[in-house]
């Protein structure tokens, strides 16, 4: 059974251009509601001197990281055990600099694919040429206040599920690009880790993401799970094709002091697969989903629909589960 | 601490999204070094090419049907310059100072260092030092940088 841990993945301290200490923000980010975030910023690792086990335990895990900050795209690496050069990073050389960081045991993620570039947001848009996609752990699909407003976040979700279609196993997470302490005037989002281990570490927050156990949300968490033989599945799981319990689950209590202001209201589940196709579709409310369904090779999301402030958005989605063709 | 490095440049926007590699050759173990950056200038103040980077930016990164939701262009403004300096040792990187600020000055040594950049010990030898240009957009940037250093007494 996993446990779903809120965790912010993007954040900038006075290390780069953040207004927040080392300290600060791993405190702010407890006051949020949240149980760990990768510390990633921009170019440098001089931040991780100030992470300690007293501060782990006192407000959040950390993961490690660094905001590859280039001319060409911004590219979160964590917990990689060497320095790997950002610099020389190039449109045409990106899937060697990635390899490289694979071969060092870092985590890679696409940070805020489509954010404006230059002049307003140096390097942010992404024009990288990747090819090899299967090195690349996660995109991150939704970023900044009140995500699903944003045409950027649209574009890339396409991008993601694109992706998926062609077969690629990628993750998706929620980067707030945290760099100060604000008035939320906007929904932000979290990505929740799905963990096994009692206890969350940087690394645990490493392994999820790595095994596609998120779920991104500006409100309530939502779940996908499968079940099998009196096995259960969840997202990230490879199953063969075929007949399947399928549960979504919405937990409508999940830092709800941290959106309710919002006036965020669930509305409706729903499963997608390849395309974007909707296989299953229902009113949120009373017993979680539980339906059959004759799941075909390809990936599943789950959903949640709702209303912010009356007009209808998505609210949160999981990244998926998969399913291969049988034998 | 004795000067042991200057350089100043002047960059155009061509230079944009290039790195300017620079070289020093610390001939004794250091203590300390301290580095000092500055450019000018900072922002366009031509509100005219501004307002052309920033509609420029919009048609390359988000094209219609994309526009929605974004803010007005001269919510953009300024449209500025951004250089960063990141350094290596004989040991490797150090790291960078990734901010906005066009006057900067960094203390780098084992036991302290300024925010960006890891506490380390300088050994002797060839150190790079290289100038980032994220942006550039104003007809002419010139940066200056000095670097100081403080030779460690035993060595």
């Amino acid at each position: 059974m996993l446990k779903w841990l809120p965790c912010e993945m993007h954040c900038h301290t006075l290390h780069s251009d953040g207004k927040f200490t080392v300290e600060s923000l791993m405190q702010t980010a407890k006051e949020y509601g949240l149980s760990g975030i990768a510390l990633t910023d921009h170019n440098t690792v001089s931040g991780w001197d100030e992470i300690t086990e007293e501060r782990e335990k006192e407000y959040v895990s950390v993961l490690k990281g660094i905001e590859w900050t280039t001319f060409f795209g911004h590219m979160l690496v964590t917990d990689c055990k060497e320095f790997v050069d950002w610099r020389d990073a190039v449109p045409d050389n990106i899937d060697e600099k990635i390899a490289e960081v694979k071969k060092r045991g870092g985590m890679v993620g696409i940070a805020h694919p489509y954010e404006l570039g230059s002049p307003m947001c140096t390097g942010c848009f992404w024009d990288y040429h990747v090819k090899k996609w299967e090195n690349v752990d996660y995109i991150e699909v939704w970023s900044k206040p009140f995500p699903p407003s944003k045409s950027a976040n649209e574009r890339a979700f396409a991008l993601w599920t694109g992706l998926l279609d062609k077969g690629y196993h990628l993750a998706a997470t929620y980067g707030k690009d945290w760099h100060r302490k604000t008035d939320e005037t906007e929904p932000y989002g979290c990505t929740y880790i799905g963990t096994e281990s009692e206890t969350l570490t940087g690394t645990e927050i490493k392994k999820a993401v790595q095994s596609g156990r998120t779920s991104i949300t500006m409100g309530p968490l939502i779940t996908l799970t499968a079940l099998r033989d009196e096995k259960e599945y969840n997202v990230g799981d490879v199953l063969e094709e075929g007949k399947t319990k399928i549960k979504i689950e919405v937990f409508p209590d999940t830092r709800k002091e941290h959106w309710e202001k919002f006036n965020i209201t669930s509305e409706s589940v729903r499963l997608i697969r390849n395309g974007c196709q909707t296989v299953f579709e229902s009113k949120y409310g009373g017993d979680a989903p539980t339906f059959n369904l004759n799941c075909e090779p390809g990936w599943y999301i789950a959903e949640l629909w709702g209303k912010v402030n009356g007009k209808r958005y998505m609210i949160g989605f999981t990244s998926p589960m998969y399913f291969t063709a049988a034998k | 601490m004795s000067l042991i490095f200057e350089e100043t440049k002047t960059l155009t926007p061509d230079d944009t999204k290039t790195n300017v590699p620079l070289q020093i050759y610390v001939a004794e173990e250091l203590e300390k070094m301290e580095i000092e950056f500055s450019y000018s200038p900072k922002n366009l103040d031509d509100e005219e090419k501004a307002h052309k980077y920033i509609d420029d930016g919009f048609e390359k990164y988000a094209p219609e049907p994309y526009r929605k939701g974004y803010k007005p262009w001269y919510e953009y403004l300024p449209v500025k310059n951004l250089l960063t300096v990141s350094l290596d040792s004989p040991y490797g990187y150090i790291g960078c100072a990734h901010r906005q600020d066009s006057r900067q000055t960094h203390i780098i040594s084992e036991k302290e260092s300024s925010r960006g950049f890891i506490k380390t010990k300088l050994p002797s030898g060839l150190y790079r030092i290289t100038i980032n240009v994220h942006a550039l957009v104003t007809d002419e940037c010139t940066f200056n940088i000095k670097v100081f250093g403080e030779v460690k007494s035993n060595a």
